[in-house]
């Protein structure tokens, strides 16, 4: 991991306090939509590794059971103090589209570590990361995102803009 | 802080069309600029119509989230998997471990072949015509300097122009620094750096040097 570090640090000492915000985006694979090949575990291991590198948001897949819970992002380190959390609400791989009510479910366990300004929502990871494959429809993806907009409106009702 | 409470933005790539995907195995440069920018503004006009907050350009210029940097920057060649295969000395672990993870030849990777030009500009271009076409706030995504480092690391090839592979993360490091400072000095939103290989270090079994991503 001291590799990783060495060469990814020095981007995000550029970013910061640049105006621009820096995320970093980890996922387990998005080439195919078997879940069974793709990879999985929980974020506990890797938290260390985003407080090192002084990163200002994180967007992680949480959308499927392969990711675990939210809890372990925030187990052993103080990321919950700092991190604008990009939540993984919309699995970019299926084409069942997304119950707004279950987004909501997933941003309010984010919200007993972090104040709403600081958990975004989004999709795990991209609709078609590889040319050749894309991974679901433009009529699949308006839907999916339609239903991440509906839960956004709702969570700013409920916890405000 | 200028971004509301529960922010909506998409992770960056979005389905390419077929005539964008058969003007570029044409090769017609023209054709493929043109069906590239009507296709940007249907991605960023679906984000608009959906109410996201930070708006991505879908990627749609880029054979994947990694792979196009070998189409941007002087050293740097896109490999089919068969072709690095041939050229790894554990072929047969390698083939194996493409076929395990589902994937096929059609992923390509981009290899270092020679000392890469760091001052290259990767799709720069390409997020300040997106900054044209929205008023919402913009993120662009950058593969990472360790994902990056690690697939374009191919021994039988590389070693014989880098000491080894920190020597290339180097230059790697450069090549992105100079395009984030561009994104800055533009202004774009959120500059998101990519890097599943990250949880392959993590997440995945000892012992699997070469695989494919």
């Amino acid at each position: 991991m001291n590799f990783a570090h060495n060469l990814i640090e020095p981007l995000f000492k550029i970013i910061k306090n640049s105006g621009s915000l820096g995320s970093i985006h980890v996922c387990r694979g998005n080439w195919t939509n078997n879940e069974d090949t793709l990879l999985s575990g929980s974020y506990d291991k890797l938290g260390k590794f985003f407080e090192s590198i002084d990163v200002d948001m994180l967007t992680l897949e949480f959308s499927t059971p392969r990711a675990g819970d939210i809890d372990s992002l925030f187990e052993n380190n103080d990321l919950k103090d700092k991190i604008i959390l990009g939540l993984g609400v919309v699995n970019p791989r299926s084409t069942e589209i997304e119950d707004p009510d279950v987004i909501i479910r997933s941003a309010e366990e984010a919200l007993k570590f972090l104040p709403p300004e600081r958990v975004w929502l989004n999709p795990d990871c991209g609709f078609a990361t590889f040319s050749s494959r894309s991974l679901n429809s433009y009529e699949v993806i308006g839907k999916k995102i339609n239903s991440m907009k509906i839960a956004a409106n709702k969570l700013r009702k409920k916890y405000g803009e | 802080m200028k971004f509301k409470s529960f922010s909506t933005s998409l992770m960056g790539s979005m389905p390419r069309s077929t005539e964008l995907l058969s003007a570029r195995d044409e090769g017609d440069k023209s054709k493929f600029d043109e069906i590239l920018i009507n296709d940007t503004k249907d991605v960023v006009k679906l984000e608009e119509d959906n109410g996201i907050d930070v708006i991505v350009n879908g990627e749609l210029s880029r054979d994947n989230y990694m792979s196009f940097v070998a189409d941007k920057v002087d050293g740097v060649k896109l490999m089919s998997l068969d072709e690095v295969s041939k050229l790894t000395d554990d072929e047969s672990s390698f083939d194996e471990s493409v076929s395990s993870m589902d994937a096929d030849d059609t992923i390509n990777n981009p290899i270092a072949v020679e000392r890469i030009k760091t001052d290259c500009v990767l799709d720069f271009e390409e997020i300040k015509r997106l900054k044209t076409l929205t008023d919402k706030p913009i993120k662009a995504t950058l593969p990472s300097p360790y994902l990056l480092t690690r697939s374009m690391w191919l021994e039988e090839v590389t070693g014989k122009v880098y000491e080894d592979r920190a020597d290339l993360g180097e230059d790697v490091v450069e090549l992105l620094s100079n395009e984030i400072k561009r994104l800055i000095e533009i202004g774009v939103d959120v500059i998101q750096i990519d890097d599943p290989i990250l949880s392959e270090v993590v997440f995945s079994k000892p012992g699997t040097e070469n695989t494919f991503f």
